[in-house]
């Protein structure tokens, strides 16, 4: 490709990619988002003034929802680490225009996945204590120091990628308000696309890439470990690891393709650069990722089942036909079956369809969370003396399903803050795709 | 014509007014024997109790059985009244509120032991209101005042334990012979009993028994000893506990409790401490190497 051709290239990418102000469409979206957390804000503060006693959680079930939201979140968050940097090792080319949806979703759930764990504390200020107190033995403090690491990883993976189109913002937005423009000078920080500058970035990506991977897997595991290191029905399981990981892969794939769907759909030309291509490759990329998923479930359920040992037994018949068989079958048809069905025909691959799919996928997913966490309190092995009936059940007070919604509504106002300031697409990676040399074109103009 | 119909218009208001009545009471009947069906007979137990610095208190504990299922159901949050001699307002111990098994415990006050001071009986009085369980119920319990003293020596390389129990009486305290005394070992839970199986006042109210050599104590060598005579019914419990050097001193091997999975901070394993330190240097390490880098391209930006 001639010089002229990939600057007329790098101008289409930028005229089509670069951040645009809302629509009334946008505006609506993100004012439901902020009523979303400003109740979820208020059910805190009374959470925070009475304590945890506003919440449905008792002596027997003491991790409710909020810690199956977390559990959720940090296997959302996984799907950076797949697009980004499996994809990426594996020189896969078509994951171009989906590597930043990828960053930016991982990088908006562990935010929240962190969060959420601090509001799961009745006294957040507590939260140091576990940096001096905390034993080194104890998987808690493995998480915490997992997720800060995994989601520094994740902000230098978003961030490095995103310096060339800093750059564009920088010098090709401007009518924009000023504090917008220093905004984007500062983070740019000083780029011209050099090819000692792009070196870097190749550099710091390679290394990242390669990190973030035994991280990510560490990250998912040590949740599961969370479960896996007690003694209790449903988390008693050398299987927990890879169950917990590969079901992550699978919700966050489902997230990415949601996440296509809708960019393709809010700004007009985005599906030029996300095609029906990319999500007939993503489908077939989530069949794979359930099979794997099926794998793990079958293993899971399948030798307890075989076993019946007691309150195992009790455990497996109350999620299989018992008070929770409707959300698990839920679950398991509806975010695992289903789709490995519809996705291997190609009609099923197309926006559409697809984006239905993976949305029942990530509402399963959740519930599937709520089915790990939930059940399993509700069964001790050995049961509490003089505990009151109520906290022999649970079910989330409305402050509970508040601060839930608004977490999640909080990832998906960073993903839409993002989206509103920054392209969500990679313009020189897309261009890196299509033929286009960086450095030589940089160096070019440098020249002239 | 006209007496006909007055004689009807009487004896038709007659018979509403027997009819109306007779529903009246018999509502009022029902309702009556519906309350006492509800309500139950309180099974009240009352102990008394002396502990080592002479301070006395009555335990109550009130429960009943349930009609139908037969369980034994605590009764939780009674309020109920202790009085001395007889329940009269003056006399008054206190007011408490049964637990959620169905206990409270009276310390004795001033009144009690200026009682206490000149008389060898006392009798107690507990009082129990009706309420939504219990018909009202009142318990008496009669107690004949004794006092217990211990002495430990040590004699040719044995050590001993010498209990004294008096019976007080109208002209003073009196031996009381041919009675049991229980020794025990204060351990976590109970105690743990020593001395043999005959432990019996001889007729000057003595009883002397040997200290096992066997004993673990604390660290120190210290061990708690409670000796106590158990009458219930007319004496109550009267306790005494010491503390001697007598046991064998406890070794705590520490090495036992270093370098596990669920040892203390200080204690945890060197192996793990040292692969989480590497993991977390070794990560750490290339973040900030990468984060330097990020000032390096900003430096290349320079024109």
């Amino acid at each position: 490709m001639e010089l002229v051709e990939q600057q007329a290239l790098i101008n289409e990418l930028k005229n089509d990619l670069l951040p645009q102000k809302f629509g009334i469409r946008g505006k609506i979206w993100t004012f439901l988002l902020l009523i979303i957390i400003a109740v979820g804000l208020y059910a805190y503060y009374l959470q925070l003034r009475d304590g945890l006693v506003v919440t449905g959680m008792g002596d027997y079930v003491s991790w409710g929802i909020y810690i199956s939201n977390f559990v959720f979140l940090v296997a959302v968050s996984l799907v950076g680490s797949l697009i980004t940097a499996v994809l990426y090792l594996v020189n896969v080319k078509w994951r171009a225009p989906l590597t930043r949806i990828a960053e930016v979703i991982a990088v908006a759930a562990i935010m929240f996945a962190g969060l959420i764990i601090i509001v799961d504390m009745g006294r957040p200020e507590r939260m140091f204590n576990l940096f001096i107190y905390g034993r080194v033995q104890s998987p808690i403090l493995w998480d915490v120091m997992v997720v800060m690491t995994y989601m520094t990883i994740s902000l230098l993976l978003l961030y490095f990628p995103l310096l060339p189109g800093m750059a564009y913002c920088r010098d090709h937005m401007t009518d924009i308000p000023k504090w917008q423009h220093k905004m984007y000078k500062i983070l740019a920080l000083r780029w011209r696309g050099t090819k000692a500058q792009f070196d870097k970035v190749h550099k710091a990506i390679r290394i990242l890439a390669v990190m973030i991977i035994p991280v990510a897997l560490s990250i998912h595991t040590v949740t599961s470990w969370l479960f896996a290191t007690t003694f209790r029905a449903g988390w008693d399981s050398t299987n927990f690891g890879p169950y917990f990981v590969s079901g992550a892969f699978m919700v966050g794939a489902a997230a990415v393709i949601a996440g296509m769907y809708v960019f393709s759909k809010a700004y007009k030309n985005y599906d030029k650069y996300i095609t029906k291509d990319h999500f007939d490759k993503m489908g077939k990329l989530l069949v794979m990722l359930s099979l794997v998923y099926l794998y793990f479930n079958i293993n899971e359920y399948i030798v307890p089942a075989y076993k019946m040992k007691g309150m195992e037994a009790v455990h497996l018949k109350e999620l299989v036909f018992g008070h929770y068989a409707g959300m698990f079958w839920f679950a398991q048809i509806g975010g695992m079956i289903l789709p490995l069905i519809l996705l291997l025909f190609k009609k099923m691959r197309t926006p559409g369809p697809i984006f239905i799919i993976a949305l029942i996928v990530i509402v399963a997913a959740w519930v599937k969370r709520f089915l790990i966490v939930i059940p399993t309190m509700l069964h001790p092995f050995i049961p509490m003396q003089e505990v009151q009936e109520k906290w022999m059940h649970y079910s989330p007070t409305w402050q509970e399903i508040a601060i839930m919604s608004a977490s999640l509504a909080g990832t998906l106002l960073v993903m839409t803050i993002f989206v509103r300031f920054f392209p969500i697409l990679s313009i020189w990676e897309i261009a890196e795709e299509r033929g286009v040399d960086m450095e030589k074109l940089n160096q070019s103009i440098d020249e002239k | 014509m006209k007496l006909h119909l007055y004689r009807i218009i009487t004896s038709f208001a007659l018979v509403a007014l027997i009819f109306n009545s007779g529903q009246v009471f018999s509502q009022e009947d029902a309702r009556e024997t519906v309350e006492e069906a509800t309500k139950n007979d309180a099974r009240i137990a009352l102990s008394f109790l002396k502990d080592n610095d002479n301070k006395s208190s009555v335990k109550v504990k009130i429960s009943h059985k349930d009609k139908e299922t037969k369980e034994l159901i605590l009764g939780a949050n009674m309020e109920v009244s202790l009085y001395i001699n007889e329940a009269d307002p003056v006399n008054l111990i206190g007011k408490a509120k049964t637990n959620n098994k169905g206990i409270a415990v009276f310390p004795m006050n001033a009144l009690f032991y200026s009682i206490a001071d000149t008389s060898s009986t006392y009798n107690f009085v507990l009082v129990m209101p009706e309420n939504e369980i219990y018909n009202e119920a009142e318990e008496e319990l009669s107690i004949q005042a004794a006092k217990l003293e211990i002495e430990v020596y040590e004699k040719d390389t044995i050590r001993y334990i010498k209990a004294h129990l008096q019976s007080k009486s109208d002209t003073g305290y009196v031996p009381m012979a041919e009675v049991s005394i229980s020794f025990g070992i204060k351990c976590t839970f109970s105690n743990l009993p020593f001395g043999g199986e005959y432990t019996t006042t001889d007729e000057d109210g003595y009883v002397v028994v040997e200290f096992p050599t066997d004993v673990v104590g604390d660290e120190n060598g210290d061990v708690g000893i409670v000796v106590s005579y158990k009458e219930d019914e007319a004496y109550g419990v009267i306790e005494k506990t010491a503390t001697v050097n007598w046991a064998i001193p406890l070794v705590i091997d520490n090495s036992e409790l270093q370098q596990k999975l669920w040892s203390s901070q200080a204690n945890a394993p060197t192996p793990l401490v040292i692969t989480i330190l590497i993991v977390l240097f070794g990560i750490w390490g290339t973040l900030f190497y990468l984060m330097f880098d990020l000032l390096k391209i900003r430096k290349m930006g320079k024109k």
